[in-house]
């Protein structure tokens, strides 16, 4: 768990982190949204302390970061920062290992972790392994930096706009293999972006900035559905709002009792991608199953409709 | 006079009238003043990039100072200078911690630290340009890394700094090669002063200093060598 509490950062005259406080979950997602300036890059730095705070302090698992020595904390916090920051001179394997060589692992063991995370980012090792990151593609860069921030097992990964580069596709992709490998590994994440749309894709919990303030901090669903007037309102309040209230719900939440005609869905299926399945279908209703289970519930689209209003 | 070719071979040979094995000494003499001025250059030009780049107001105030008047003066009257006040200011400075007398300068000491502390200020720019082209968010990514600052500097910003400052070094060295040859306004004995020596005495004038620069040449084409390998490994990656 991260406590932050009453963070600010000042410089000269110029307030860059105002008096933020807010809590992170041990194995969730968070990420701090904002429009660039409104401080949330300083806030992440200042929580493996690359920025020192001016007030206020950040406690990991109840204890002070300014009590852990610098290294020691770091080496605790993986960090992967705006357009991946790889070594440019140094192999693939030779970035990834970075960390563990200078806690002096021994060579087997590195080598071990290597291949395990690139077989992770599905990058083959004995391709990848001694290649240069300039002979990467924009895609396998990002996956190296990441792999080189959990190299040494960190609980806990703060990313800078990792996927501001990526073409939409590829950036798609890395969004689901950080869910699987944050899934995978309980790894508790913290995750700056501009980008609403990923904010709402990956987060367990958002945060909202602007001009060095948290201005709301809470679950997508909460965001869309009782926004904090003023800008975060402005922020989340576009036309498809009702749709990205649907993209957070599943199947399973909206489901009746009672069979229906047609192929059927998925209950882990968002209520988004069920009411375009609908809309296709031109039907009505549709069964719900697992695989070729038989159906006991369906989906209708008055039932997924609801969802995508807030609750009276 | 006429130019004799079979006496010129005995003269540059390695019997009783020749020159040769003096003449490889000095050119010995030429590459150890090189090699070792060049070293301390290497040195005092990194410690003066740091000075610029990130040292104390002092630090930096000096650093300024230093580029500016060892560019500023021909290296002939620095090393005049340095040559002759270095030796005395050296001694006086032993009498100060007490070891007046115990410890003197060889002239070969003299001589290097004047080319080094010429070379140290133009490895200063040389390294200071080529550290702020080494992109920016490397160095973040190590201080994230927790890479120690000394780790830090081995790893990352020195091997990339090098690949930059490469070219300008490669410049510095074959200067530093024929910057040796001013040492001989002291009577230094190194290849150019050797030759001087040869042909004053035999009166082959053309023919040793023709022998002379042909040595300068070779000197500076071997070293060509090492420093394109050296350029090579620096780019992997690059490439």
């Amino acid at each position: 768990m991260i406590a932050i509490e009453h963070l600010t950062k000042r410089i000269g005259e110029t307030t860059l982190v105002d008096d933020v406080s807010m809590v992170v979950d041990t194995g969730t997602i968070t990420v701090v949204v904002g429009t660039s300036g409104a401080g949330k890059s300083t806030l992440l730095r200042m929580i493996n302390r690359l920025i020192t705070p001016t007030s206020g302090r950040v406690l990991i698992d109840g204890q002070d970061t300014m009590d852990i020595p610098e290294d020691r904390l770091r080496h605790r916090i993986g960090y992967v920062i705006q357009g991946n920051g790889l070594f440019p001179h140094r192999t693939v394997a030779g970035n990834i290992a970075t960390v563990p060589r200078l806690l002096g692992w021994d060579q087997k063991r590195i080598r071990r972790r290597v291949e395990e995370l690139l077989d992770l980012f599905q990058l083959d090792p004995a391709e990848f392994a001694n290649k240069f990151p300039r002979h990467l593609s924009g895609g396998q860069q990002q996956r190296v930096g990441v792999a080189r921030a959990l190299a040494a097992e960190p609980r806990l990964l703060l990313m800078d706009e990792p996927f501001g580069a990526l073409d939409p596709i590829i950036r798609g992709k890395a969004q689901a293999d950080l869910i699987a490998i944050q899934r995978r590994f309980g790894t508790t994440i913290v995750l700056v972006t501009h980008d609403m749309e990923e904010a709402f894709h990956l987060g367990d919990r958002i945060a909202v900035m602007n001009d060095a303030q948290l201005l709301q901090y809470d679950t997508p669903a909460q965001l869309l559905t009782r926004p904090a007037a003023g800008f975060v309102e402005r922020l989340v309040g576009s036309s498809d709002r009702p749709f990205r209230l649907l993209s957070l719900a599943k199947v399973r939440d909206a489901m009746e009792p009672g069979d229906a005609p047609g192929e059927p869905i998925d209950p882990d299926v968002n209520l988004r991608d069920a009411l375009s399945r609908l809309i296709w279908a031109g039907a009505d209703r549709l069964p719900v199953a697992h695989g070729n289970d038989t159906a006991t519930a369906h989906i209708s689209v008055s039932g997924i409709l609801s969802h995508g209003r807030p609750p009276q | 006079m006429q130019f004799d070719f079979s006496t010129f071979l005995v003269l540059i040979g390695f019997g009783p009238m020749g020159w040769g094995a003096q003449l490889l000494r000095g050119a010995a003499t030429t590459i150890e003043i090189s090699v070792a001025s060049y070293v301390l250059g290497l040195a005092l030009g990194l410690v003066g990039c740091w000075a610029k780049l990130s040292g104390g107001l002092i630090a930096t105030r000096v650093a300024e100072l230093y580029t500016t008047l060892v560019r500023a003066i021909p290296a002939l009257l620095l090393i005049i200078l340095l040559y002759y006040t270095g030796t005395s200011m050296f001694d006086a400075a032993m009498g100060l911690v007490g070891l007046k007398g115990r410890i003197t300068l060889s002239g070969f000491a003299t001589v290097v630290f004047a080319l080094g502390f010429i070379k140290g200020a133009y490895m200063t720019e040389v390294f200071r340009g080529a550290m702020v082209s080494t992109p920016k968010g490397i160095h973040e990514a190590g201080k994230a890394l927790a890479l120690p600052p000394l780790i830090r500097f081995r790893l990352v910003t020195f091997p990339l700094m090098l690949r930059i400052a490469l070219p300008g070094l490669g410049n510095l060295w074959q200067s530093a090669l024929k910057d040796s040859a001013l040492v001989s306004v002291v009577g230094f004995e190194e290849l150019l002063n050797v030759g001087k020596i040869a042909a004053s005495q035999t009166k082959f004038y053309l023919s040793f200093f023709l022998l002379v620069a042909a040595m300068f040449l070779a000197i500076s084409l071997i070293s060509n060598l090492f420093i394109d390998r050296l350029e090579r490994r620096l780019n992997r990656g690059f490439v």
